[in-house]
Formats: C-alpha cells, sequence, structure tokens
C-alpha cells in the first residue's frame, strides 16, 4: 500500500484538522517572536522554549474551550501528547528531512495509544506520527511537515498547507549579536607644522 | 686631581659647524656627558680608555669638579660618543628620574640598567620634544583615574575603552595604535629592553618602551596595555610593588577582555577545560590562553583549583613563556607614530631630519638607535661623517590595513 497523504494511514488525520492543529502550533511561535526582544535578554535558546510553550498552550486552550471537538490531549505523559481524533501525534521544531532521536524516541504510552488507535494493522506496525516545525536563521518559522516514522525514519513527509499572509520574521536578529570585531583605529595622524614664511622686507 | 691627557693619535679638529660658536670651555654642562656615557652603557673606565682619560677624570667632569675640559677632550668625548661636541653645552632639562618611571622590576633591577634606562629615556624625551616642534602630534589623551581596588580598577578599563570609542564587545586589534593614538610614544631600546621588561614613563609626551625578547605579539599586546595602565592610573605614584602592579596586570587583563563579552564567550564546562575553545578565544582577542585562564579565575568563572591545574597544565606543556599561536594576529602591532611624523617632516621638508638631528647635537647612528626608527633622508656632504654613518633606509613599519 503507497500511503502519500496523512489519511492514508488514518481518517481521523484528515487535511483539515492537520491543518488547524498546525495552525496552533504556528501561532504559538508567532506570538514568541512577538515579545522576542534581546534587548531584555532573549536568545535563540529562550525564543524556541517560548514558542513551543506557547504552541502547546494554544492547543491545550482549544482543547479545553472545545474548539474542535477532534483534538484532545494524552494525559500523563512525561511528553506532551496531543490526538487528532484517536491518533496520539507530538510537534517539535526540527529538520524535517534529517530528524534528530527526540524525533524519532518514542514514550511508552504513545506506543499504548498509538496501537490502540491503528489496531493490529501489521502495515501500521511501529508508526508514529509528528508535526515537525522547521525554522528559518531568524527563528521564523518556513514550514510544518507531517512526518510519518517507523524504524528510525520517515516514510511519510506532508508539507502541511497553513494559511499564511506573507512570512512572518522577526523585528530584530534572533540568536547571537553579530559578533563584535572590534574597533578599526587609523595609524596616528601627523602633520608637519606649518611655519610662516619669513619676512624678507628688511625694518 | 686628575691631568687631562689628549687623546693619543686623535686628529685636530676644528669645531664644526653646529658648533660654529666661540667655544667657551665653561659651558661644559657634565650631566650632559653622563647621559650619553649612560646612553651607549659606557662605564667611567671605558670611556677614559676611549679619550686617554682616567676614569677619575671623567667621573669629575660629569659632576662639574673637574676644570673646565679643553677643546681637544670636548672633541674627543663627542667622537667617542657619537655626538656633536656642541651636545655637551647645552643645558639639561629635567631628566627622567626614577619616579617617573614604571618598571615591573624596579626593585631587582641593577642600578647601572636603571641608569641606562632613564638616560635613554630622558634622551628620547628630547628627540620627541624636538620632533614635536616640527611636526603636530596627536594631542596627549590618557584618562588620569585613581583606582582604591580591582572593582575600580575595572571600572577604569572599561572607561579608557569608552573614552577612545573601542567599545565594550570586541578585541582590542592593535594595542599600539591604542596608545600611539592617544599620544604616546611606543619605541624599544635594543640591548636593554631585553633586561627590564617592557616599561613606560610619564612624560609631557608618555614614552613606552617594549621588550623585544618577546617573540610574542599577544604577550607584547598584553604589555603595552599593563604600560598603559600605569599611564591612567598612577600618575605620580611611585610603582614596581606588587600592589600597582597588580593593578595594572588587572587593568590590561579588563581592557583586553571586558568582562562581559568575555564572560558571554568564556567556554564553561562543569568538570573540564575545553582547551580547543580556549585556543579560539585567543585567537579572537589577541590574550594568550594563560591571561585568558587568569582573566577567568579573576572574574570567578573557574575557581581556585580549576586555575592552578589549567596553570599546571601550561608549565608541563611547556607553554608558561609561549604558546602555540602567540603570532597569530592580524592587525599592527609594530609602532607608527614616530617613523610616520620623521616620514611627514622630510616628505615636506627634505633634509629637515638631519637638521633635527643637529639641532640635538646627535650622530645620526645614535638617533636612529634611540628612536628606534630610520628614515631615508637625502645623502649628505656634512662635515660630520656621523651624522650620517649608514646608507639610506629601511622602512620599519609602514602597515594599512
Amino acid at each position: 500500500m503507497h500511503l502519500t497523504v496523512p489519511w492514508d494511514f488514518h481518517p481521523d488525520l484528515s487535511e483539515m484538522r492537520v491543518v488547524e492543529v498546525a495552525q496552533l502550533i504556528a501561532g504559538g511561535r508567532d506570538a514568541a517572536l512577538e515579545i522576542y526582544d534581546p534587548a531584555r535578554g532573549f536568545n535563540g535558546w529562550l525564543l524556541g522554549c517560548c514558542a513551543y510553550q506557547f504552541g502547546r498552550f494554544h492547543i491545550e486552550r482549544a482543547v479545553e474551550d472545545g474548539t474542535f471537538p477532534w483534538l484532545g490531549l494524552v494525559r500523563g505523559a512525561k511528553h506532551f501528547i496531543f490526538q487528532i481524533g484517536s491518533v496520539p501525534v507530538r510537534f517539535y521544531r526540527d529538520d524535517p528531512e534529517d530528524p534528530s532521536d527526540k524525533v524519532l524516541r518514542q514514550s511508552e504510552l504513545e506506543v499504548r495509544q498509538l496501537s490502540l488507535a491503528l489496531g493490529n494493522d501489521e502495515a501500521m506496525d511501529g508508526v508514529s506520527f509528528r508535526l515537525v516545525v522547521q525554522t528559518g536563521i531568524g527563528g521564523e518559522l518556513v514550514r510544518i511537515v507531517f512526518l510519518a516514522l517507523r524504524g528510525g525514519a520517515a516514510i511519510l513527509t506532508w508539507n502541511v498547507p497553513l494559511r499564511r499572509d506573507g512570512v512572518r520574521a522577526p523585528l530584530v536578529p534572533v540568536g547571537a549579536a553579530p559578533r563584535d570585531e572590534g574597533v578599526a583605529l587609523l595609524a596616528p595622524a601627523v602633520s608637519v607644522r606649518r611655519r610662516p614664511a619669513a619676512s624678507s622686507a628688511g625694518g | 686631581m686628575a691631568t687631562t691627557r689628549p687623546p693619543s693619535g686623535r686628529r685636530a679638529r676644528e669645531c664644526d659647524a653646529s658648533c660654529a660658536a666661540p667655544f667657551d670651555a665653561s659651558a661644559f654642562h657634565g650631566e650632559r656627558l653622563r647621559l650619553v656615557r649612560l646612553f651607549h652603557g659606557m662605564t667611567l673606565e671605558e670611556l677614559g680608555s676611549r679619550v686617554a682619560a682616567t676614569r677619575q677624570y671623567i667621573h669629575q667632569l660629569e659632576t662639574a669638579t673637574a676644570t673646565a675640559p679643553t677643546l681637544e677632550m670636548v672633541d674627543a668625548l663627542a667622537a667617542a660618543l657619537g655626538v656633536l661636541p656642541a651636545f655637551f653645552m647645552m643645558p639639561l632639562p629635567g631628566g627622567i628620574a626614577p619616579e617617573h618611571c614604571h618598571f615591573r622590576k624596579q626593585a631587582t633591577t641593577p642600578q647601572s640598567i636603571v641608569q641606562q634606562v632613564l638616560a635613554r629615556g630622558t634622551l628620547l624625551d628630547l628627540a620627541v620634544a624636538a620632533i614635536g616642534a616640527e611636526v603636530d602630534l596627536p594631542p596627549v589623551n590618557f584618562p588620569q583615574i585613581s583606582t582604591a581596588d580591582f572593582r575600580e580598577v575595572e571600572e577604569a578599563a572599561a572607561a579608557c575603552r569608552q573614552h577612545w570609542g573601542l567599545g565594550l564587545g570586541g578585541p582590542i586589534r592593535s594595542m599600539t595604535r591604542v596608545v600611539e593614538g592617544a599620544g604616546a610614544v611606543v619605541t624599544h631600546f635594543p640591548g636593554l629592553s631585553e633586561r627590564v621588561d617592557a616599561f613606560s614613563m610619564h612624560r609631557p609626551r608618555p614614552l613606552i618602551v617594549r621588550s623585544t625578547t618577546k617573540e610574542s605579539t599577544v604577550r607584547l599586546r598584553f604589555d603595552l596595555a599593563h604600560e598603559c595602565g600605569h599611564l591612567v592610573m598612577h600618575q605620580g605614584v611611585e610603582t614596581g610593588d606588587s600592589e600597582t602592579e597588580a593593578q595594572a596586570h588587572r587593568f590590561a587583563s579588563a581592557f583586553l577582555l571586558p568582562a562581559r563579552a568575555f564572560a558571554a564567550e568564556f567556554p564553561r564546562r562543569v568538570r573540564y577545560l575545553d582547551w580547543t575553545a580556549l585556543y579560539a578565544l585567543k585567537r579572537r582577542w589577541g590574550v594568550s590562553v594563560r591571561a585568558i585562564v587568569r582573566r577567568a579565575y579573576d572574574l570567578e568563572m573557574i575557581d581556585a583549583a580549576q586555575y592552578r591545574t589549567a596553570n599546571i597544565h601550561l608549565v608541563r606543556a611547556g607553554h608558561a613563556k609561549s604558546e602555540p599561536g602567540d603570532n597569530d594576529w592580524h592587525w599592527p602591532e609594530e609602532p607608527e607614530l614616530l617613523l610616520a611624523a620623521l616620514t611627514a617632516l622630510e616628505t615636506e621638508m627634505p633634509g629637515s631630519v638631519i637638521g633635527l638631528v643637529k639641532s640635538l647635537s646627535l650622530g645620526r647612528l645614535a638617533f636612529d638607535s634611540l628612536v628606534g626608527v630610520a628614515v631615508a633622508t637625502p645623502p649628505v656632504s656634512s662635515d660630520i661623517a656621523m651624522l650620517s654613518p649608514r646608507p639610506p633606509l629601511r622602512v620599519v613599519a609602514d602597515f594599512q590595513e
């Protein structure tokens, strides 16, 4: 079976739902960029923390408010896991083309939830799902990718078609400030003193 | 009283053109004889043997307790010491006294060396004043800040960086340009600097004498910053003791490695020192790893045990005095001020450097040695061969960024 879109894996992972969740995550990063201020001690690490937490908060609030009846949370997990319908999903900021260990790793609770959602289908054995946020050098959101993972590799990479007007970029540079390379001093300036021409006129 | 013995085999010479005035033996200034003798590092005996006189007689001439020397003797002394006879006939403005100097090892430096340093400093001061009369040099611009503790020393270093527009976030590209831009003259005394390390002198135009033995640009930079600290914090203060030297060291450290920028870049590891990162820091800031480790300790970024371990490592690796990459520095650290001044003078008014040398009644060789640079001048048919004892010349440093 050739699986090319999320809903090929499970009907709960419809395009509309995945896009809505990705919008919440993107909104979190945008909110973090809005308050990003290196003059107050913000750096790339703190921006990342804020963006993750704000994205998580947006999802939690949507669950609590009942904005999306199909959106839920996996309670009791060590990591933040939400559910689209019955399918557990996690989100990270990473390179979707080369997912790191933190993206690939599964928690026990997630595996149990996945087995409940996907049943005993052998084709789905060991599959997990991630929304991976890719950012630019300024910390701005570049894209969100839906990944289906199995055996430490991505078996589906699907760009989430976000509804966004233009690119939201930080107003100030993110990350370490450009390195100060010191001030270039000129060679010491000298000039010959001009002497008044000697008067040739006699008294 | 010793008798004057005319130098044997000496060719009789008339006083040269620069000494055209009738010879007045009573105008002989013995202190100038002592000054130029010490400048050359000669003992009384050595000078005496060159002019066929006793050491006692030379001493009496220097202390003005002998009768005035004959014209022949003045001539002989001038020839032996590479100056014009007129040199001895000019009054000597206030010479440099030990309290004007900041020696790191003043207490342990032999008196003969100290005297030689003071003599060279005094003559250099005269030469710089003469150059300054012809050429506008950068105005002297060293803030004067008194400090009581290391916190104030740190503040003084930061204030100086701000005062000179250097900011607090990046490396000092050229320490030599910093001090020369602030009006100091940087030079070295060949054959002498090696024995006294770098030192500085408080004069109307401060003098910084750099060491030549340290073949390490990064340590030279630290030395210059150390002397800069003395010039900022210790005018009129007798230095050479552990307290003032520690203050100057701390100033250099804080000036080259401002606390906040350093703290942001120092590689922090819980259990070990990241030597690769420390050497990268050295390349960026132009400061030795040893000084970087000391800075980290002073700022309480490493503890005493780590500091001790780091020093043991450096000593065992043979890096106590010199380290890999000591000369990997891309910016100029050669003195430029005097060379620029003399070059400008000669370019604007050819022949004026020779005139300057004459006005000081120095020989050309002595002058070049004194200022540490030599500027090509037109060939002179001077009646005084020693005014141009060597061929026209090299440019010592001409760095353009």
